[in-house]
């Protein structure tokens, strides 16, 4: 008999940091800084001693891969400590581990941090062009991987490169209102279409930008969540799935993100359309668009429609990317999906600032990862409520 | 000297050899595989064959920002041979104006790159110019 997730695991705590490049502070720093952080700002209170146990996501190898790095920096010894790794959906996977052993009764408060120090690699993510992969890919960047998308899609609906620029004008312009962002300037379609391209169709301003950063989530059995706060939110569904490029379709959509979803909304109960507010992967702003459509948010070749009618700007009625997205809050790979989460929960709680939705009830949120090994994808979805 | 990796794909490179599978036809290259990628079953029996040099291109992107050692601009595309089978690969003596999904590319015998003083041959893609 498998059992759902569903509003068996509650959110008390979450804090991240100022995502940037941030070459003063080290991987263990940024991670410090988040989890003293995501301590401070549990309501009630919380004593590191009833942490029982933590997950780490990291993508860039440290400390030999191990969960080693979380001890050290936030002095958490002697509990199981476990390392995740899932590509880009990285801190969603940690995220979605720790759930599982709460909801399973195994411990009752968990740590969950995301972290990764992007700027320490002097090479960066485009010497991984897989130089040696003849028939997957030699020369495939991760522009390139999602830039194969959106020549598809463009090509198949008659989308322009000013309405998928949409996302990027939208996305910078809740970044400049978010002080957790890498990137805190607005741009025009004018200046996005204009950008030098870094591979066709994207151009510099369709791209995340290189990002250090970390964030950290506690989560409790909703039994004992009242010891730490009086509202804390709750986790409704979780999916995930892999799919390959190799194995077929038009490349017009991530089935990898449809098979997630269909999970997470069956394990919540809940339709596309009772998503009050959503944090989607914006890695590039053609990534966003195909994913309205994946999520069901929009029928295929109708996600621009959301984006021209403003239905997910910050004051329409579903907004997408309140904290600037990828796009503009950055992608530090292992902290993505975890920084997700905690603007979700500031969100849901009412605490978000000057992005702060009108009382949402209900929140997704969704992160892709690209296998540097394999042409294809992993989908990661979250729907949390209060 | 060769190295494991070398040696592991020499034949691969050489060759278009694709193996299809029985229970859904879909069809697995440059690999042998055991396990289906695209239904799942497993084990099954894949029978190789040689495919027809002959594709056309389901997407593609312009590479502007690569390491050293690229070309750019450099044309990328996902090509589906006319067997079914998907590869990536680069696209050679094209205008850039002439790349489009479902152009038709044929593959043909270049040197890819040098290691360890081998040089590396394999396919790359050319527009399809004689049917
Ligand atoms: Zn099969």
């Amino acid at each position: 008999m498998t059992q759902s997730l569903h509003k068996r695991v509650t959110i008390v705590g979450g804090g991240m940091i100022k995502f940037g490049e941030l070459y003063e502070k080290s991987l263990e720093d940024m991670i410090e800084e988040a989890y003293l952080n995501a301590l401070s700002r549990v309501d009630k209170g919380i004593d590191p001693k009833d942490i029982q146990a933590a997950w780490y996501g990291t993508v860039y190898p440290e400390m030999g891969n191990s969960g080693l790095g979380l001890s050290h920096a936030t002095g958490l010894f002697d509990i199981p400590v476990t390392r995740i790794e899932n590509a880009c959906a990285t801190g969603s996977d940690t995220f979605r581990n720790a759930c599982m052993a709460v909801a399973a009764g195994v411990y009752d408060v968990a740590l969950v941090v995301g972290a990764e120090k992007m700027h320490d690699d002097p090479g960066g993510l485009i010497q991984r062009a897989d130089l040696k992969r003849l028939w997957m890919g030699r020369g495939v960047t991760m522009p390139a991987f999602f830039g194969l998308h959106g020549t598809a899609y463009m090509h198949k609906y008659g989308v322009t490169r000013e309405q998928v620029a949409l996302v990027s004008v939208k996305n910078h312009h809740n970044g400049s209102l978010y002080p957790y962002a890498h990137l805190r300037f607005e741009c025009s379609v004018e200046d996005v279409v204009k950008a030098a391209y870094v591979s066709y169709p994207l151009g510099l301003y369709d791209c995340c930008p290189v990002t250090d950063g970390a964030a950290v989530l506690i989560i409790t059995n909703p039994k004992i969540a009242n010891r730490y706060t009086d509202t804390p939110v709750y986790v409704l569904g979780s999916g995930l799935a892999t799919d390959s490029d190799l194995r077929g379709g038009d490349l017009t959509s991530f089935p990898a993100t449809q098979f997630a979803a269909k999970q997470a909304f069956e394990m919540a109960g809940l339709k596309s359309s009772e998503i009050d507010v959503a944090e989607i992967h914006d890695c590039f702003s053609i990534t966003e668009l195909v994913s309205y459509e994946d999520l069901g948010f929009a029928k295929p070749g109708h996600g621009p429609e959301l984006l021209e009618e403003g239905i997910v700007s910050l004051d329409g009625k579903m907004p997408v990317n309140p904290s600037g997205g990828l796009l503009a809050k950055g992608h530090p790979l292992g902290a993505t999906g975890v920084a997700q989460l905690v603007e979700l929960y500031e969100q849901l709680r009412g605490e978000a600032g000057a992005v702060q939705v009108k009382n949402p009830e209900i929140a997704l949120q969704h992160n892709i990862g690209i296998g540097r090994y394999a042409t294809g994808s992993v989908g990661c979805v979250h729907i949390l409520g209060r | 000297m060769t190295t494991p990796h070398q040696w592991r794909i020499s034949e691969s490179n050489a060759k278009l050899i694709g193996y299809r599978c029985p229970k859904c036809s879909w069809v697995s290259f440059p690999e042998k595989k055991r396990a289906c990628k695209r239904c799942g079953s497993a084990p099954v029996e894949m029978m190789g064959f040689v495919m027809k040099p002959f594709g056309k291109i389901v997407s593609f992107v312009v590479q502007h920002r690569l390491p050293e050692g690229f070309e750019t601009p450099l044309p990328l595309a996902i090509i589906e041979f006319e067997e079914g089978a998907r590869a990536a690969g680069h696209i050679i003596d094209c205008k850039l104006e002439e790349l489009h999904v479902g152009f038709e590319v044929e593959a043909e015998y270049r040197i890819m790159y040098e290691e360890n003083g081998l040089t590396m041959y394999s396919y790359k893609f050319k527009p399809r110019r004689s049917h």
